[in-house]
């Protein structure tokens, strides 16, 4: 469906066209609360598409982030355990049923190196190994369960998702496990979002793109990512394409449509296993690997 | 010739509408003038019809809420109103009905060149309109009008009845516009240069070269999308791999010379009606006449403003904004000829003229709203908001609509050979304008206001102005009623008229009224078509007649 983001306030207006990307900006000049609409008719929800804009005073957007955002990167990276060695602690000492059934859910070998830690600082590779662990247990089953989060003080958007009917799948569940997670550990893991980061993780891990693209500039199956932002690449056939978002996604759903000159169409499709969400992410992380000018 | 009737001097031959009786002698006539009446007939009805559609959309909008009817009933009603009043109504409207009966005439022929085609173009019209009608009842289309994919590929009401409709109608069109241009070259009298023709059968030639051009477009995108509906190859729909913004781009090339389909007879109607009450020769008459043939030029560059806001290249935005403001300029063209056609002439307030100065008033707030809608400052706030819509209804109401009724007055002696209770006429005119600004007015306001154009419900603070909206509309209902009923009442009790009852110079006005079958006992005198000088009132029969032939005749 064809929607169109209005904000009448600001008198900007672009549609929203599946399966491209339309830029649009605005700079808001007042603090306040400003309506947002659709006006693209999509269908008998059309009028009640609505929501409002919130323009915060300086620094609220950020107090407003921590609260509320980690639905952006349903994942963890190492930099948003703020706290590595109280979180392993808190595992070490168990007690909370929580404590003890994450402490179960980690990768052996990740509960020997806790086991193992001395305490005092936390090495990179042991907080590397811990998140890793806990993004696999965001991406498991749900994890809320009554007798286990007994004590944790449950956050709103935690509990409005979990009283979601249908329950919350894909991205919802993840981000759901994630709000809990942070929920249980306040202290150790931010709620930060960083889009970036995300699209580093599927690159490395979810996605398993580092199999067949390098960022180091690496000969591979696929083209490397290094300095792939803005790049020119001639094509088999066709025109030459600059790489932008389109084109991204384009290969990320449809791999063959376009083949860079020099390799062969191998890649398998994404479409279904990465959510639009994750998309963004990936395209976030390649735009970090623009080659300065 | 040499019949009886036309062998007595003095006496009235036998009208067309004499000519044959039941119902076989209408639907398989060949005479252009019985077509044109049962287009008139036809059009008329579809034009209720998408009333009737219009009433329960204000109805439902009286409040934020819920009125009378779902949001998915509200999503048909609008779609139907759209559809049935642009492809039923606006589209064949003045050039079928005014079209077919008058063009023959203002050149003095028998017939349109090639009749069969004529008639079988009605025909298409109704084919077309019966596969409209079972869309409505198996399942309305609820995708507006304009049929935008992805939504007109997914939704599960009857889109391709409906598409399948438009697409036949599409033919009906074409089939005009092609009758048209050949009778215009090829029925011209002896005398009768193309700077001589009168400025209507300009604009009608205007139009058939965009019913021709731009229609089979229509046609081929409908197609596709019918084809990407059933089969499932994936042209404009995402998911198949197509492009929805290309549906856009397709729909928009014919749809947007369509809109010229629609004002450009208009404006042939209001150019011959206002010489003849401002008792005045037409000002600028090449001009007009050209500025005709340049709407039509430029109504094929300008598609694009239609999706200023669909991610179009900031280049292309910028050109088809500037091509957009060039049509300004042919159609302010007309208007200041028009207005300088009245300066000092000797207006005639009459039922027709009435109509023609509200078309003027009207098309004028619709044509300069519409630079808002072509500036792109301002079309980005504006687009897809009840502005557009308000916009919208000044150029294709206050235009088309206003002036198949000026024409239905002007040329309703000749067609029924009576006279309508002129009182009654200008009632119907008065109420029918402010009705009209009561009921659109608001909505310039609700539009910049922020009030997206398509809502079921809607922010509270809009309803005020829903509410005077609405009840515009049931005012200005009613002066379409009076308006039925003054011209249905002249067929049956209205009084005799004359030849030339408004002293018009045209060639249709040297006939009876009604004409005879082959229209002209005797040939008729080619001169300027505005040429008013010559023509002088006779009381007797309340028609003007020429002043140099010593009062026979």
């Amino acid at each position: 469906m064809i929607h169109s983001l209005w904000i009448p306030a600001f008198r900007m207006k672009m549609d929203v066209v599946p399966g491209r990307y339309n830029k649009a900006w605005f700079k808001a000049t007042k603090i306040g609360e400003f309506p947002l609409l659709c006006t693209e008719y999509c269908g008998t929800g059309h009028s009640d598409m609505l929501t409002t804009v919130v323009v915060h005073p300086p620094g609220g957007y950020e107090d407003w982030l921590k609260k509320a955002s980690n639905m952006l990167s349903p994942v963890f990276r190492p930099a948003d355990l703020t706290d590595a060695a109280g979180l392993l602690r808190a595992l070490k000492t168990g007690g909370a049923p929580v404590r003890v059934w994450l402490l179960e859910r980690l990768a052996p070998e990740t509960r020997e190196k806790i086991s193992a830690w001395p305490g005092g600082a936390v090495s990179e590779e042991l907080r590397k190994v811990v998140v890793d662990d806990l993004n696999a247990v965001l991406t498991g089953d749900p994890i809320y369960d009554e007798a286990r989060f007994a004590g944790v003080a449950v956050s709103e958007e935690a509990r409005q998702l979990l009283a979601a009917d249908p329950p919350p799948a894909g991205d919802d569940r993840i981000g759901l496990n994630r709000f809990l997670l942070v929920d249980a550990f306040p202290d150790a893991l931010s709620r930060a979002p960083d889009l970036t980061e995300a699209g580093r993780y599927i690159y490395e891990r979810k996605g398993g793109c580092r199999s067949c693209h390098s960022v180091d500039g690496g000969a591979n199956v696929g083209p490397t990512f290094k300095g792939i932002w803005g790049k020119t690449h001639a094509m088999r056939q066709g025109p030459p394409v600059t790489v932008e978002e389109n084109y991204i996604r384009e290969s990320i759903l449809d791999p063959n449509a376009k083949i860079v000159s020099g390799f062969d169409p191998v890649m398998p499709t994404y479409r279904g296993r990465l959510t639009d969400r994750e998309i963004d992410a990936v395209i976030a992380f390649l735009k970090t690997l623009a080659e300065e000018k | 010739m040499s019949t009886v009737e036309a062998a007595v001097p003095g006496a009235e031959p036998r009208s067309y509408l004499q000519e044959g009786r039941g119902i076989r002698s209408w639907i398989f006539t060949l005479d252009h003038k019985r077509i044109g009446v049962l287009y008139l007939v036809s059009v008329m009805a579809s034009f209720l019809l998408g009333g009737l559609f219009a009433l329960l959309v204000r109805t439902e909008l009286l409040t934020p809420q819920r009125t009378i009817m779902d949001a998915q009933t509200y999503n048909q009603m609008f779609t139907l109103h759209g559809a049935v009043m642009i492809f039923l109504f606006i589209i064949p409207g003045i050039p079928a009905v005014i079209g077919n009966f008058v063009l023959p005439l203002m050149l003095g022929a028998k017939d349109v060149a090639f009749p069969r085609l004529n008639l079988a173009s009605w025909w298409l019209y109704v084919v077309g309109s019966l596969f409209a009608l079972a869309s409505i009842l198996i399942g309305a289309v609820d995708t507006g009008w304009t049929f935008y994919t992805p939504y007109s590929t997914e939704t599960s009401t009857a889109v391709v009845p409906m598409t399948m409709g438009a697409f036949i109608l599409g033919f009906s069109s074409v089939f005009t516009g092609l009758n048209f241009i050949v009778t215009i070259h090829k029925l011209r009298p002896a005398g009768m240069g193309w700077f001589r023709m009168p400025l209507l059968l300009w604009a009608l030639y205007a139009t058939a070269i965009i019913q021709v051009l731009a229609t089979p477009v229509l046609g081929i995108t409908l197609i596709l999308l019918i084809v990407e509906r059933v089969v499932g190859v994936g042209i404009f729909d995402p998911a198949l791999g197509g492009d929805p913004v290309l549906y856009q781009h397709f729909f928009w090339f014919y749809s947007h010379p369509a809109v010229y389909i629609m004002i450009l007879p208009a404006m042939g109607v209001v150019s011959e009606v206002i010489s003849v009450f401002s008792r005045k020769h037409i000002f600028g008459y090449s001009f007009i006449a050209g500025s005709s043939i340049a709407i039509a030029f430029l109504s094929f560059l300008v598609w694009g403003h239609h999706m200023f806001t669909s991610g179009q290249s900031p280049l292309a935005n910028t050109i088809f904004s500037a091509l957009t403001f060039s049509v300004a300029i042919p159609s302010a063209v007309k208007v200041f000829n028009w207005l300088a056609t009245m300066f000092r002439g000797n207006i005639v307030l009459k039922t027709p003229m009435l109509w023609i100065l509200g078309f003027i008033f009207l098309f004028g707030i619709g044509g300069l709203t519409g630079l808002f809608l072509g500036a792109l400052a301002t079309v980005i706030h504006v687009h897809d908001t009840y502005f557009v819509v308000s916009h919208f209804h000044y150029t294709m109401f206050g235009g088309p609509v206003m002036a198949l009724m000026g024409a239905l007055f002007f040329w309703w002696p000749k067609f029924f050979g009576r006279m309508y209770v002129e009182f009654w006429g200008k009632v119907s005119a008065v109420v029918v304008f402010i009705g009209f600004n009561v009921t659109f007015f608001p909505q310039f306001i609700l539009g910049l206001r922020g009030m997206p154009r398509r809502y079921y419900n809607y922010p509270p603070e809009f309803e005020s102005l829903h509410v005077l909206s609405t009840l515009g509309g049931y005012f200005l209902s009613i002066g379409f009623l009076i308006a039925f009923f003054t011209l249905v009442h002249a067929i049956f009790r209205g009084k005799k008229a004359a030849a030339n009852p408004f002293g018009a110079a045209t060639m249709e006005w040297q006939t009876s009224s009604p004409p005879p079958l082959h229209n002209f006992v005797e040939a008729p005198h080619v001169g300027d078509p505005y040429d008013l000088a010559g023509l002088v009132y006779d009381e007797a029969s309340d028609g003007f007649r020429p002043a140099a032939k010593e009062g026979s005749s």
